[in-house]
């Protein structure tokens, strides 16, 4: 026996505690997990869905005719839907990682995602909230000519108030995953550059 | 019949995974354990991708190793636990041998790469397999793992000799 057989024996000598899970628990831990996924996926497409249908149910209602109306829902509107497709879209993504693949390419595959992740979470979450944002801005004109002032005032402030609190949450955040998402990428690189080399 | 393909996969594979999920966290029994529990509910969810299929042996080993990889994503919230190869606590510790705590340290003292093949190493894959969990050449492989075994026991006589 050379040393490397030795480690290799002492290796799979060593004691390994006893599971803490029965194999068919892990199963139901499995189980729970991915009606888990499925729920908060659904959650999530449901707020934002909830949210697309008052739009566009307002849009109907009020059935404004004039240009800035139609510009301004419109904004809301599309920046909303891309949103939504932009989440379904990374989600299939994120099933589309196969573990079952070799490393390397498997590094390929997750150095993508992160890639992408880190595009929606950069320009494109700010050019949509942006958008958004331009969209309620072109409705104001028209809330003040047909609501009372009161209840004017009520929307600026409220509207002032929301999108300050969500500036400040999703600068917080993309700043945040940028961070993660480069260090990330950086320690995909170094290891992808080291299996290949 | 699922149940019992999977049932049989876990009783087989389990200690494998954690002693290759123990080496990758360097010695932390905690996230060992964690990383074991997630590597087999992956298995579950491909378990019935399982039938008819010869080489279970590279499947389980290829998810350990990109389940591995997946967590450099929270790499920053355990880092701080495992800088260096921890040694076990109370009775364990007692009874762990000598060697086997050096082996540890010197594994801890890889890089990232470095220790997932230095683990499929001392599995006693051949090379051939590691080639295919890894995704490179046989012949990268077989370079790669002579250049490894060196380094490892250079730094396992320098450990030695400093425990000493």
């Amino acid at each position: 026996m050379n040393e490397f057989d030795n480690m290799i024996s002492g290796w799979k000598n060593q004691t390994i505690p006893a599971s803490a899970n029965k194999a068919n628990e892990i199963a139901n831990l499995a189980r729970k997990r991915l009606k888990d996924t499925q729920r908060k996926h659904v959650a999530t497409i449901a707020v934002l869905g909830t949210t697309l249908l008052v739009l566009v149910g307002f849009a109907l209602y009020t059935g404004g005719k004039s240009s800035l109306f139609v510009a301004g829902i419109g904004l809301m509107i599309a920046a909303l839907g891309v949103r939504i497709a932009v989440e379904w879209w990374s989600s299939v993504q994120l099933k589309k990682l196969n573990i079952r693949e070799d490393s390397t390419n498997y590094l390929k595959q997750l150095t993508g995602f992160y890639q992408t992740r880190k595009k929606i979470h950069g320009m494109f979450t700010v050019i949509t909230f942006g958008l958004y944002v331009a969209g309620f801005g072109m409705l104001l004109p028209l809330f003040r000519a047909s609501l009372s002032s009161g209840f004017f005032t009520y929307i600026i402030v409220s509207g002032i108030l929301i999108f300050g609190v969500l500036i400040y949450y999703i600068r917080k955040k993309i700043n945040e995953e940028l961070r993660n998402l480069t260090l990330t990428l950086n320690d995909l690189s170094s290891i992808s550059e080291s299996f290949g080399d | 019949m699922e149940q019992d393909i999977f049932q049989a996969i876990y009783n087989q594979y389990y200690p494998v995974v954690f002693r290759l999920c123990l080496g990758y966290f360097k010695g932390d029994m905690e996230l060992a354990a964690d990383m074991v529990q997630e590597v087999f509910i992956r298995v579950w969810e491909k378990h019935d991708e399982f039938r008819n299929e010869s080489q279970v042996n590279t499947w389980i080993y290829r998810i350990a190793v990109n389940c591995c990889l997946t967590e450099i994503r929270r790499k920053k919230s355990y880092e701080t636990r495992i800088q260096t190869y921890i040694q076990p606590e109370g009775d364990s510790a007692e009874k762990q041998q000598h060697d086997q705590e050096i082996l540890h340290q010197c594994i801890a003292q890889l890089d990232e790469p470095d220790r997932l093949l230095v683990l499929l190493m001392l599995e006693d894959l051949p090379h051939q397999e590691i080639a295919k969990v890894l995704g490179l050449t046989e012949v990268n492989t077989r370079v790669k793992v002579h250049r490894l075994k060196e380094k490892l026991r250079k730094n396992y006589q320098n450990n030695l000799n400093n425990a000493q």
